[in-house]
């Protein structure tokens, strides 16, 4: 089981660059890659200032996958 | 992770040049200390001592530069003393999970390498005599050796 997220299609609805979205939630451009390529899976604390940026509740950002 | 890379590396090299200092002023005090001795037994055996301070002033030029353009590398900001100096990293949370990994992982080489450096020792008594500066090498290769595991594992973590 990974947790998977819709991080690249919020940020591209929303008009947004990795940078901007780094800024915006105070972490670093290839933190936001990470979490986009799915290798890393962000503190409950960083999900919530992304899911506060896209005004999406969490769950429905970051939500259980199975393994592929 | 270029800082990581240029911690590292300059880590590395100021360590080599540091065991080099030891190792011109410890075979300087091993003469005295062949003559001391000797005085001992009530031999007079002249030895020739002239302290080479070269390496010294190499190794405290390297430490000013590394200083300087550490601190231009990194960003300036309040944090943890520890996160300040050296290799660590904590620009966000991904970054302090890599810095934990990799120094997790250097802690351990350490470790191995401490026990292997003490085997080594053991067996050592016919190198000491060749080269009485041995264990100063040893210990710079411990610490050589953690600082390239943890620019690995951190470059590794990092690239995932």
């Amino acid at each position: 089981m990974v947790i998977k997220n819709r991080i690249k299609e919020l940020r591209a609805r929303s008009n947004l660059t990795q940078k901007d979205l780094s800024e915006k939630v105070g972490v670093t451009r290839q933190t936001i890659i990470a979490l986009e390529k799915g290798t890393y899976v962000p503190s409950l604390l960083l999900a919530m200032n992304i899911a506060e940026v896209f005004q999406e509740p969490v769950d429905q950002i970051f939500f259980k996958g199975d393994v592929k | 992770m270029k800082i990581v890379i240029f911690e590292s590396i300059s880590k590395i090299i100021i360590t080599i040049v540091f065991a080099y200092s030891m190792d011109v002023a410890f075979r300087e005090i091993w003469l005295i200390d062949a003559f001391e001795r000797a005085y001992a037994e009530g031999r007079y055996n002249p030895v020739h001592v002239e302290l080479n301070l070269f390496p010294f002033a190499l190794c405290f030029l390297l430490v000013i530069i590394y200083m300087v353009m550490s601190k231009r590398l990194k960003p300036r900001k309040k944090t943890d003393i520890l996160m300040k100096i050296g290799e660590f990293q904590d620009a966000d949370e991904r970054e302090r999970l890599i810095t934990n990994r990799a120094a997790r992982t250097s802690y351990m080489v350490a470790s191995t390498g401490g026990v292997i450096a003490m085997i080594l020792m053991v067996f050592s008594t016919t190198i000491i005599y060749r080269v009485p500066s041995f264990p100063i090498y040893l210990f710079a290769l411990i610490l050589i050796t953690s600082a390239i595991a943890y620019a690995i594992t951190w470059c590794l973590e990092f690239n995932k």
